[in-house]
């Protein structure tokens, strides 16, 4: 799959179709992967509702746009960012594992949160309308920053020039941001299908719910594990 | 909760235990008059693109080039970003991250993205996008 869609970037002369191909590529290659399962869950654990689950798959894209587009500024208006690109790398996949453990297990409500001011945003996150849907944006803004060796290439190295170079400008890492979303979006709603056809046959609906936001928290933190580890093992 | 941060110490022991030995790094200096360089510039930390890359260049060379590693005219060489005078090194090329570059005394190629980008899905087209840069960039002399 990412060979044809390579080859299909390769062949693209719009720019904003190869910024959101360079999108596509990005979320398939290994390391985005694995963090996207666990957002891909997050995003489908209201599997209850096929639109719920598509609007917070947009939201969570949305995020994602949003930190694209504030990193890419100071390069499009050619400020010197080096510092910034070598931050951004150096920290990002050493940071993805215990962000991944840390959300996990406030999930579980396992991790009191010690500041007063991220507490009130969580109590604020709980208690808020059905129709919020601020986690996934959070998670978006938060995951988007969280460059990996492959996606800091892909958004430093190919997406960025791009930028600079073309008309289109700041809506390349927006349709960059699209395009990493898509894969999450589309699996996101696969499992709400999936989770309907399966949950005709649970009474307890309300119970599933809890479950199931258990059982995000579990991947949240197993691929956070993962990740950790794989860290560790060259430190 | 014990059980989970007993899983969590379990994982962290068991990722020390399995350390992989730190790669050794070159001394990052530019390539003498007459020689060719190919640098992959890496951190301590390596995902898989990043593995597949060093592979991929490093096998290429192997096979096609086996000659000029052989008498000096060619070198390899992997040098540690988390190495200060590395990283300031690579500073006069624009790299603050993992990068492949092909350096002349006076000429600089960089396959970053191309390496990055055929890694994995198509690696015949990294190997030969590698040779036919060293072939462009050894036909100047």
């Amino acid at each position: 799959m990412q060979q044809y869609l390579t080859n299909l970037l390769d062949q693209s002369a719009f720019p904003l179709w190869s910024a959101f191909l360079l999108g596509v590529i990005t979320s398939l290659g290994p390391c985005t992967l694995t963090t996207n399962i666990s957002v891909v869950a997050f995003i489908g654990k209201e599997a209850q509702s096929r639109g719920r689950v598509f609007l917070g798959g947009l939201v969570y894209t949305l995020g994602r746009a949003v930190s694209y587009f504030l990193v890419a500024l100071p390069f499009y208006f050619g400020a010197e960012a080096l510092n910034l690109t070598a931050f951004l790398t150096h920290y990002g996949e050493m940071l993805i594992g215990p962000l991944l453990i840390v959300v996990g297990v406030v999930m579980l409500d396992w991790l009191p949160i010690p500041f007063p001011a991220f507490s009130g945003l969580k109590t604020k996150l709980e208690h808020a309308s059905p129709s919020s849907f601020w986690s996934h944006f959070l998670l978006g803004l938060v995951f988007a920053l969280a460059f990996c060796s492959y996606s800091g290439v892909m958004y430093f190295g190919l997406l960025l020039p791009m930028t600079i170079q073309s008309s289109a400008g700041l809506l390349l890492p927006v349709a960059f941001a699209v395009g990493t979303g898509i894969s999450v979006i589309l699996f996101a709603v696969l499992i709400a299908f999936a989770f309907q056809a399966v949950n005709r046959w649970f009474v307890r609906i309300r119970q599933s719910e809890i479950w199931l936001r258990r059982v995000v928290a579990v991947v949240f933190i197993g691929i956070g594990i993962y990740q950790l580890g794989r860290v560790l093992v060259f430190l | 909760m014990k059980n989970f941060l007993a899983i969590l110490l379990l994982t962290v022991a068991l990722s020390a235990c399995q350390r992989k030995p730190a790669f050794v790094a070159s001394e990052p200096k530019m390539p003498e008059a007459g020689q060719t360089a190919v640098y992959y510039f890496r951190t301590n930390f390596i995902c898989e693109t990043c593995e597949a890359v060093e592979d991929i260049v490093q096998d290429e060379l192997d096979s096609k080039f086996a000659e000029e590693l052989k008498s000096g005219k060619l070198v390899f060489r992997q040098l540690n970003l988390n190495d200060k005078e590395t990283a300031d090194f690579a500073l006069q090329f624009d790299v603050v991250f993992k990068s492949l570059l092909i350096l002349k005394p006076d000429t600089v190629i960089n396959l970053t993205n191309e390496a990055f980008l055929y890694a994995l899905p198509n690696p015949g087209k990294l190997r030969h996008l590698l040779v036919e840069s060293l072939e462009a960039v050894n036909s100047e002399d």
